[in-house]
């Protein structure tokens, strides 16, 4: 069923069909590991392709329901993500925010936000098996 | 007043977007490129209903100082009518000073700054109104 989702990508971008599979082995491997999301500059760099193109299939597979997009509050100093939100206009509510490594409230300035896509577990596994 | 923690994201979550945004439209297949710009600008997506407000509470500042304009022309003589307009513009930049403010934007110096430098500016037009009058 969801590997249908995979090839209804595939159908809509035939051109594109290479860069699918491989961001698919590449999320499977993610799986793998146990890592649970897709950061699209380190997808980028193991693809071998532009952040941007990363973005755009990434894009493609949110679309089909694999992964789904979510933003991260990172503090800057120690680099531990501090709060995720769904909607970028979500994020202005978690500022100031608490980080209890630094025992400090962040504002804007001290964190940095990342735009991650969180891999929906069962219908990345369905769609490469 | 709060302080303006509104301030959303930080400065480099906008240069990442602009980087993304400008990889994306040297992608070669459409397709991709589609996708691409669509994703790039989920780095700017979440702030379209604050401007949306900002940009409505202008245009009808905007509207209110025209009408002033034609109003004051109609009414007045012309030294007036640019006194007036004057006013009107210190006026109603005062009152985008203040929804900036209450929208987060800038900072409670700035706001002083603004209406600082606008008392100014209207100190001096109604002293050389004193004078012509």
């Amino acid at each position: 069923m969801q590997y249908l989702k995979l090839e209804s990508i595939k159908s809509k971008h035939p051109r594109l069909s290479k860069l699918i599979d491989e961001l698919a082995a590449y999320i499977e491997g993610e799986l793998d590991q146990g890592r649970s999301r897709v950061v699209p500059s380190l997808a980028a760099r193991q693809l071998k392709l532009s952040e941007a193109e990363t973005l755009g299939l990434l894009a493609m597979f949110e679309d089909a329901g694999l992964v789904s997009a979510r933003y991260e509050v990172v503090c800057k100093k120690n680099n531990v993500v501090l709060a995720t939100a769904h909607k970028r206009s979500e994020l202005k509510d978690l500022l100031p925010i608490h980080c209890e490594f630094c025992e400090a409230e962040h504002e804007a300035d001290d964190v940095s936000v990342e735009l991650v896509f969180e891999i929906v577990p069962q219908a990345a596994r369905d769609a490469v098996a | 007043m709060p302080s303006p923690k509104k301030q959303f994201c930080p400065k480099g979550f906008y240069d990442k977007g602009k980087e993304v945004f400008a990889q994306a439209l040297k992608i070669e297949d459409a397709d991709l490129r589609h996708e691409a710009i669509r994703a790039a600008l989920r780095y700017y997506s979440a702030d379209v209903t604050q401007d949306r407000r900002l940009l409505v509470a202008i245009i009808v500042l905007f509207v209110l100082v025209a009408g002033t304009i034609v109003l004051a022309f109609v009414k007045l003589s012309f030294f007036s009518a640019a006194a007036v307009i004057l006013s009107a513009f210190t006026f109603f930049s005062l009152l985008i000073g203040v929804m900036l403010r209450s929208l987060g934007y800038i900072s409670e110096t700035s706001l002083l700054r603004i209406w600082k430098e606008s008392f100014k500016v209207l100190r001096e037009i109604f002293k050389t109104k004193e004078k012509d009058g």
